[in-house]
């Protein structure tokens, strides 16, 4: 018969879980990529209602001038979406290469 | 480069904002922290759950990290203090396990010796529970323990002398509750 001290060790390798689980980290990587979209969607939430309120309050003081320079407006709001879609695609580019904290992971 | 200087350098590269530097920390640290939550009772898949949660924790956490003690035992602190705050709201399903555990499972042999231990371990104090999971099944010294669980030295040493001595006996042939003739 095993002695108790042998015994318990090998009850509690049964339930160890494994070294290496891609999908656990899969799993966790799902998770913070959920709270980090959530909170990028409440705090983009909030700066949108401050923005709708600060127009809504200086609306009639600007309204004259704003429409009077509509058409102007007009091409510098597509120029400013068209750089910030330039800004948000590099971003997501791996210009500067990705960081490599694969190396040594043998030796995990 | 050894393994506390590659967590410290993968601690910085995930502050300055690398999820692959994280990713390194999870899959590096994973086993201890899954083995010490489940190791603490419970059934494996929330146990799993948990710790999920213990690597958001720690992710948004990573500025308070000082590095004054090891990146696992940081890691297993979060989890005991995520356990502690789900035990105190799951006080019903543990008494339901703990009957369940009584009932169950008379059959001896290695699921008899399993059941000795899980009620066992169930019968520690919480935080003797967690310091005997630390310091004798996952190898971590007195020292990151005491870090880990924030308890004085000398209480994890009191701890898990007492806890281990409960367990050996439960397990010697006299100690445990199964017929194992």
């Amino acid at each position: 018969m095993t002695d108790p001290e042998t015994r318990l060790a090998e009850l509690w390798s049964l339930d160890e879980p494994p070294a290496r689980d891609p999908v656990f980290v899969g799993a966790v990587v799902a998770r913070i990529e959920a709270r980090r979209l959530l909170s990028t969607v409440l705090e983009r939430a909030a700066m949108a209602a401050a923005a709708l309120a600060v127009a809504w309050a200086a609306w009639p003081f600007v309204a004259h001038d704003l429409i009077r320079a509509g058409p102007l407006l007009a091409v510098a709001g597509a120029l400013g979406l068209a750089v910030w879609s330039v800004d948000v695609t590099l971003e997501r580019l791996p210009l500067g290469g990705y960081e490599d904290f694969t190396r040594d992971f043998a030796s995990d | 480069m050894n393994a506390q200087d590659l967590d410290a350098e993968l601690v910085e590269a995930a502050r300055r904002g690398s999820d692959a530097a994280f990713e390194r920390i999870v899959a590096r640290h994973q086993k201890a922290v899954r083995g010490f939550l489940r190791r603490l009772g419970g059934d494996a898949s929330d146990a799993d759950d948990l710790a999920q949660e213990t690597f958001v924790a720690a992710w948004r956490e990573l500025e308070r990290f000082r590095g004054q003690s090891s990146v696992r035992s940081w890691l297993c602190g979060i989890a005991y203090r995520k356990r502690l705050t789900l035990r105190r709201a799951r006080r019903r399903a543990d008494v339901r396990d703990a009957m369940f555990a009584e009932t169950a499972g008379q059959g001896g042999g290695e699921a008899g010796d399993r059941l000795d231990l899980a009620r066992a371990m169930a019968a520690l104090p919480i935080d003797q529970r967690a310091a005997v999971s630390l310091c004798l099944a996952a190898d971590f010294s007195h020292a990151e323990a005491a870090a880990a669980l924030n308890l004085p030295l000398g209480t994890v040493k009191s701890h898990v002398a007492r806890g281990r001595a409960k367990l050996l006996q439960a397990l010697s042939p006299e100690g445990g509750e199964h017929d194992r003739s």
